[in-house]
């Protein structure tokens, strides 16, 4: 049976975190994706400086993120997209560390330690439990339930106004 | 592995300096770039959070499979696009009923908002 790419490959973390010059660099090339840059460019048009520019670059390109012509870097026009949605998804990740609050059980360190993982577990499900558990999850038709919700919701604010 | 519609995962700290944060998957495979990319919900622990008028409170065994930490609140509100390597685990999966509130919930924000 075919398996998911996503069973295939390790899900390594971003070599970028966000608020950093590689970050800065990186989003700016993915921006103009169809141009090559010199680190001094690169300075100009970003808040990074000039001095730190050249090492920055070189450490993208170490990473194997950029490539590097004449003294030139950009990004490989194939992948400009998938580092797009990494960088828009490292954007989107830090919101929801931006609107976590701090009393909160989960903020604790080492929570995921008290909850196990079910991956394992997972992983060993025979299609037929992975059905079974597929129709507890998902609706027979979603939009026709969707439609069923709206309405229901409609009618509890047309009851609650006649109260 | 790829997740799915339900899946409660934990997501790390791009910065590296706190604990990851749960969250819930409300794409399926009908969503563009599902097992690359899902939609989550973000839920929290809190209780002054839980107080807040869209937030769906689910009970710490309520899950069909795998538990929660605590009784927890799934917060409609922030709902964000996260690419699968973002994820480091999946810790629990919410069943119809559980969804279903939640989909409530962002019926009433949408129409009540």
């Amino acid at each position: 049976m075919p398996r998911h790419v996503n069973d295939l490959r390790n899900g390594d973390p971003f070599p970028v975190k966000p608020d950093t010059n590689e970050y800065r660099a990186l989003s700016f090339l993915v921006q103009h994706r169809e141009y090559g840059f010199t680190p001094r460019e690169i300075a100009e048009h970003t808040e990074i400086s000039e001095s730190s520019a050249s090492k920055t670059m070189a450490r993208l390109f170490e990473k194997g993120l950029v490539e590097r012509a004449d003294g030139t870097y950009y990004v490989e026009p194939e992948r400009a997209d998938t580092l797009q949605r990494r960088l828009e998804s490292i954007d989107a990740a830090t919101r929801l560390f931006e609107d976590a609050p701090a009393d909160d059980a989960y903020a604790e360190p080492g929570w995921e330690q008290h909850v196990p993982s079910i991956r394992d577990e997972r992983a060993e499900q025979t299609e037929r439990t992975r059905s079974a558990h597929d129709a507890d999850t998902t609706a027979a038709d979603p939009t026709r339930e969707a439609e069923r919700l709206v309405a229901e919701l409609t009618d509890d604010e047309t009851n609650g106004r006649r109260d | 592995m790829s997740y799915r519609h339900g899946d409660v995962v934990s997501i790390p700290d791009p910065h590296d300096r706190r604990p990851s944060r749960p969250a819930v998957i409300i794409s399926d495979s009908d969503c563009p770039d599902h097992g690359t990319r899902y939609t989550v919900a973000a839920i929290t622990g809190s209780e002054r959070y839980g107080e807040t008028r869209y937030a769906v409170e689910v009970a710490t065994d309520e899950p069909v499979e795998g538990t929660l930490l605590k009784r927890s609140f799934v917060e409609p509100w922030a709902t964000e696009r996260i690419a699968h390597d973002d994820i480091r685990d999946v810790h629990a999966r919410f069943r119809a009923e559980t969804m279903k509130r939640i989909a409530k919930s962002y019926a009433a924000m949408v129409l009540q908002g």
